[in-house]
């Protein structure tokens, strides 16, 4: 006996999962007891890992063995189990192992045979003692990882809802000139039961459409799936937008599980000329922004999938340019703060009150609501905003007579070697008054400096005889200093874009750096060749219009 | 007219770092001076030389060639060029040239120093 004791002892000190576990337990009971036919009675996630024989009964935890096994957890001959037990009797048994750890009723071996020894008995005993905790725990591990494989599976089923979710939403939304159409959308848990969307009709209309399914989750995104199916097939078939929810709402009666219903907003744009008709089943009323400040857009109606046969109120508006319809989920209004209240919506309303109305208004709202829910909040339900803004006409460009140049003064500098910032501090002194700023005044210096430069060096050879002429000139909003030499040898050379890796690697000169600063310092460089040499005009940009100072 | 001139003070604040004070005016003229305060600062342990501008008045185009040639022999010597104390002009042209991919550019010469020792 002992040997197979010892074999059984090691073996459990390794990790062994349950159907392991069960089933070296069933070898060593065999092997105690055998020839005699030994069956395994226990919950069946248990004993579905015994290789069984003869008629085993149901497990049942109300039979009376389970009390007495817990009570008594020792290996008897039947006869000294006095209990009136069914499962007793179905197990026509000699001897009864129960197992059971730390009050747990883990299984009962019955073996037939009622001749043991007090050898196998003991024996038995200690096997059961061993094996009872052991499975126990295998067991608990294995229910364990049962859960955590069921999560995975929810988890990766969710994601792919919320994936096919997401498709069913605008991938963006259309860019139609003259107006600004933005749209948010962030729901509670992985998949939401909002739905907003956007659909081209013919002609320049466009359907705009906010719902909100009356559950949250897959079973509200199924629905709100079919809602976009019937929505879009009814937006193609009939034209106005009370009919288009009453069409939703007969064929969404016919699928939609009971106790379910849509709340949907459902409007249509002419992007010609701003009418915008809509109707609304039970969806928060959106906010119109316009002249006359923040007005409500109420047309009432039933929720769509509540009752079939049902008719929408209708209304109408015009957008006019610079006006706003924000559309908004009850998850927006329905926001609660701290102290359980409600954001509501006068605070949608002040919100947009105090701001222009083609400002972005959907951020703006957003922000309040973070503020009002304070930095804690959990958000409850999914929030949905829409926002379709007709821009402000552009103001027509108006033609401006080209002002008249003004020359601010004309000098020359001898050509000799550093004069370039002689000439250079007299152009800043001759252009204090002007509207530039202090980079603009340090980019002029360098340019003009750079220029000055390269005339009394390049153009005039250092010559004494040749002076470098400057010549500054505001014309309008632009400020021209003029740099000439005397230079009759041809054109300046092309500026060769300096390279600083080329220069490290001695592949170009380290020099070579002038005209390329040149160029980048001002607004734009232009070179005249003339007969008498070349002018290098440097033009700036002035930051004010022409007759502001 | 009176040349532009260049002052250069050299100073070594570690066995592996030298400061070349530059102030004054950087242009060609200012060719030798520099070579002379490069040398001077750059011994056998230097590892890291900063240019500290913060006494800069002008510097031109030449005196952006002279920076280069500079590096091109601080290259050769496996040595670093920081710069420091630049206005926010010379930092403009320095990005323009891309110098400052090639010239280590801090604020002011700890932060240089600084730089220069975590290398």
């Amino acid at each position: 006996m002992r040997p197979w004791l010892d074999l059984f002892r090691a073996r459990l000190r390794e990790p062994a999962d349950l159907s392991t576990l069960v089933h070296e337990l069933e070898q060593i009971v065999r092997a105690v007891v055998q020839p005699a036919n030994a069956v395994f009675w226990a919950p069946p996630d248990i004993t579905q890992h015994w290789t069984v024989s003869g008629n085993i009964p149901a497990f049942a935890p109300e039979d009376p063995l389970v009390a007495w096994a817990i009570a008594y957890p020792t290996t008897r001959p039947r006869a000294q189990v006095p209990v009136n037990s069914p499962a007793l009797v179905a197990l026509d048994t000699g001897v009864v192992v129960p197992l059971v750890s730390l009050g747990t009723f883990v299984g009962l071996i019955a073996i037939q045979e009622s001749a043991l020894s007090a050898d196998q008995i003991a024996t038995l005993d200690e096997i059961a003692g061993l094996a009872a905790p052991a499975i126990r725990v295998a067991r608990l591990a294995h229910r364990i990882d049962l859960a955590e494989r069921a999560h995975q599976t929810t988890a990766e089923e969710l994601r792919v809802a919320e994936i096919i979710q997401r498709s069913l939403l605008p991938e963006s939304l259309p860019n139609i000139a003259g107006w600004q159409l933005d749209a948010w959308y962030k729901p509670a848990r992985v998949v939401g039961g909002d739905l907003y969307d956007i659909i081209p009709l013919p002609g320049d209309l466009l359907a705009i459409v906010l719902g909100d399914a009356s559950d949250k989750s897959v079973p509200a995104a199924l629905v709100m799936a079919t809602v976009r199916t019937l929505i879009r097939a009814a937006a193609q078939r009939v034209v106005l937008p009370g009919q288009v929810l009453a069409r939703a709402n007969d064929d969404l009666c016919a699928q939609i599980p009971p106790g379910m219903f849509v709340t949907c907003f459902f409007a249509i744009l002419d992007t010609a000329s701003g009418r915008f008709r809509f109707a609304n089943a039970g969806q928060c009323a959106p906010n119109l922004c316009g002249p006359n400040g923040v007005e409500e857009l109420s047309a009432s109606g039933w929720p769509l999938g509540m009752l079939p046969g049902r008719t929408y109120d209708e209304g109408e508006i015009t957008l006019t340019p610079g006006s706003t319809v924000i559309c908004f989920s009850d998850g927006l209004t329905e926001t609660h703060d701290p102290a359980g209240e409600m954001f509501g919506t006068n605070r949608i309303t002040a919100t947009l009150a105090e701001m222009d109305n083609c400002a972005p208004l959907i951020p703006a709202l957003l922000a309040v609501q973070q503020e009002f829910a304070g930095p804690s909040w959990e958000q409850e339900d999914d929030v949905t905003l829409i926002s379709v803004t007709r821009l402000p006409e552009p103001e027509p460009i108006q033609e401006e007579a080209p002002a008249e140049p003004e020359t601010i003064s004309v000098f020359s500098v001898p050509s000799a070697p550093d004069t370039e910032r002689v000439a250079a501090d007299q152009v800043l002194a001759a252009v204090a008054d002007l509207p530039l700023t202090d980079s603009q005044r340090q980019r002029l210096f360098t340019a003009t400096a750079e220029t000055v430069m390269n005339a009394a060096e390049h153009g005039n050879h250092f010559r004494q005889d040749l002076s470098v002429g400057i010549e500054i000139i505001r014309q309008g909003n632009r400020l021209h200093v003029r740099i000439s030499d005397g230079d009759r040898g041809g054109p300046i050379p092309e500026v060769v874009t300096p390279n600083i890796d080329a220069k490290l690697a001695g592949l170009q000169s380290p020099r070579g750096w002038g005209l390329f600063l040149i160029e980048k310092m001002v607004d734009q460089v232009e070179v005249l060749d003339t007969p008498t040499g070349h002018i290098v005009e440097l033009t700036v940009n002035l930051n004010e219009s022409p007759g502001a100072d | 007219m009176s040349e532009a001139t260049i002052t250069t003070v050299v100073r070594q604040v570690s066995p592996t770092i030298s400061v070349i004070d530059i102030g004054g005016s950087v242009t060609r003229a200012a060719d030798q001076a520099l070579t002379n305060a490069y040398h001077e600062a750059s011994g056998d342990k230097t590892r890291a030389i900063i240019l500290n501008f913060a006494n800069l008045e002008y510097m031109n185009s030449s005196g952006i060639g002279l920076l280069v040639t500079l590096l091109v022999r601080a290259n050769r010597q496996s040595q670093q060029l920081y710069a420091c104390g630049l206005t926010d002009h010379y930092r403009d042209i320095f990005s323009l040239t891309r110098l400052d991919e090639a010239i280590h550019i801090e604020t002011d010469e700890a932060a240089a120093i600084a730089a220069a020792e975590q290398r």
